[in-house]
């Protein structure tokens, strides 16, 4: 028995190509045999689906928490700075 | 099927690899050095708050513990302190600050090597957490080598909504290799673009972008575990 | 693969097809189309640096999704292997005949393809008895049941292996993922010619199929 067509995409060949997938930068044809692929494929569509919930989520990790003895002492640095020169 | 994306915006709207080759002195940097040479307290405070997680972060992949990458941090700072008369501008001042950062982390990191052994940190996924169950066809199956056999297990849509999801998040990337949470904190939690990643890291882009995707594969996965076993 | 030629002086946008998801949001861009309202079509849709694209009736099974829409296209258009694309796309009407039931139904159609293929390689591999238990059954199900179990062979003899994606094609016809049984159709026509070219022959048969099943005239002027 033989792979009726050898060079299609296989799952496991797309899921590597994803972060080059969502930041663009894939050739045309690159880009052509992916979006192909995931209109066949319920589990690499399910697959991008999580991977790009998983980028979102990690966008909602950004917070600033600069403690009060940590700010003051940088402010004193720059108070220092400032004078200094 | 494909993730929910607000109504209007694309997925891709950002584009965050395609940024224009960086530019001479933008007018948002010529302010802020402006008002920090002139001695403009709240905006010092501003981009200090702003940056602080992230160049802890950063810090962090060169250096033992948190206590120390903070201390790191704070020499930073007299650095692109004094640095800052003769900042030309050539490239953003975000990325200028951040290598400044690195060198010291660098400095710091081989400093402690000398004289503090400290372990390798930890790579494993483990802590007892299901592994997803997600495998590939063998190479030798006769018609879909490499296609999934057993596909991910579908998430609902409010998975990651709540807190749990993120601290498993955050809990996941501080188990990541040092180069892999830099590139994950400053492009996925920080937003930065691709360009600036890699002009404050040192890095050329394809370097970036494999750290990026083994960091996201990694977080995907730990998620994926994590959600099968909340799964009713 | 229709080639690309100019037709002087023509530039009156050019008519397509566009598969969309639910919502009318693009598969991949995750933007949503603006509607058409009443006989009105709907607002263009542009993106600096980016095309948009759409399918000719040849196109259409690679791109298969839950709506299909008759859109415009802005010219100049670029023919690709299986899609067009152009700076600028607006959406016409809605196909309503391509629905669920349209969906499913293309999804049975391929599968009853591959049971056709498995069929006839059996007949031709003298395995009469084995034809016969791959004919009778009537439901998807029933079919994937009888055709997996005739797949696993010691012998490895291409009518096991066909029977195999017939297996396989009927499994994604009873989920309902008519793409990924259209496609695995097309590639045991490879297996049951040994000709290459029987994949896209296939494809072929398949858009042919779904025109005549949404009454989508061929859009003769689409040559680029």
């Amino acid at each position: 028995m033989s792979v009726a067509r050898p060079r299609d995409l296989a799952c496991r060949e797309l899921v590597e190509l994803l972060t080059e997938f969502l930041d663009g930068v894939l050739d045309e044809g690159t880009r052509t045999r992916v979006e192909q692929h995931l209109v066949l494929c319920p589990g690499c569509t399910e697959y991008l689906r999580q991977f790009r919930a998983t980028v979102s989520a990690t966008r909602k990790l950004a917070e600033e928490d600069l403690s009060e003895p940590v700010k003051e002492n940088l402010l004193d640095a720059f108070r220092h700075w400032r004078t200094g020169s | 099927m494909p993730a929910a994306v607000s109504p209007g915006g694309s997925f891709e709207d950002r584009d965050p690899a395609r940024g224009a080759p960086l530019p001479e002195m933008s007018p948002e940097d010529r302010a802020v050095v402006d008002r920090l040479r002139a001695g403009d307290e709240p905006t010092f405070l501003a981009i200090v708050e702003k940056n602080h997680r992230a160049m802890v972060r950063v810090a962090l992949g060169h250096v033992s513990s948190e206590a120390v990458a903070e201390e790191v941090v704070q020499e930073a700072w007299m650095g692109i302190l004094q640095g800052l008369d003769k900042f030309e501008g050539r490239c953003p001042l975000r990325a200028w600050m951040f290598r400044i950062l690195v060198n010291c982390a660098k400095m710091r990191g081989a400093r402690e090597a000398r004289s503090v052994p400290f372990s390798a940190l930890e790579t494993d996924d483990g802590e007892g957490e299901r592994r997803p169950l997600e495998t590939f066809r063998r190479p030798d199956d006769p018609r879909w080598p490499g296609h999934w056999a057993q596909g991910p297990e579908r998430w609902t849509d409010d998975r990651l909504a709540d807190a749990q999801a993120l601290a498993r998040i955050r809990a996941e990337i501080e188990k990541l290799p040092p180069n892999q949470r830099q590139v994950i904190t400053l492009r996925d939690i920080e937003g930065w673009e691709s360009a600036e990643v890699c002009e404050a890291l040192g890095i050329s882009e394809a370097n970036q972008r494999v750290l990026l995707h083994r960091a996201r594969t990694r977080v995907r996965k730990a998620l994926a575990g994590w959600a099968s076993e909340v799964a009713p | 693969m229709p080639s690309a030629t100019g037709e002087p002086g023509a530039s009156e946008p050019m008519r397509a097809w566009k598969f969309l998801d639910v919502g009318r949001i693009a598969p991949f861009g995750g933007h949503v189309w603006p509607a058409p309202s009443g006989s009105a079509p709907g607002a263009w849709i542009r993106f600096p640096g980016r095309e948009v694209f759409a399918c000719r009736i040849d196109d259409l099974p690679w791109w298969i999704a839950p709506e299909l829409w008759e859109v415009e296209l802005e010219r100049p258009l670029r023919a690709l292997e299986t899609q067009v694309a152009a700076p600028a796309g607006r959406l016409l009407r809605r196909v309503t005949s391509w629905d669920e039931p349209a969906l499913r139904a293309y999804g049975d159609a391929c599968a009853e393809r591959a049971r056709t293929l498995a069929v006839d390689a059996l007949e031709r591999e003298g395995r009469a008895g084995d034809a016969e238990s791959l004919r009778a059954p009537r439901s998807m199900l029933e079919l994937c049941r009888a055709a997996r179990a005739l797949a696993v062979d010691a012998a490895e003899r291409t009518s096991s292996n066909l029977a195999g994606y017939a297996a396989e094609s009927a499994m994604r016809a009873a989920e309902g993922v008519a793409a990924a049984s259209a496609n695995i159709t097309a590639n045991a026509a490879i297996i049951a010619s040994g000709d290459p070219a029987a994949f896209h022959r296939e494809r072929t048969w398949q858009s042919r199929w779904i025109a005549e099943r949404c009454g989508l005239a061929p859009l003769a002027a689409l040559a680029v």
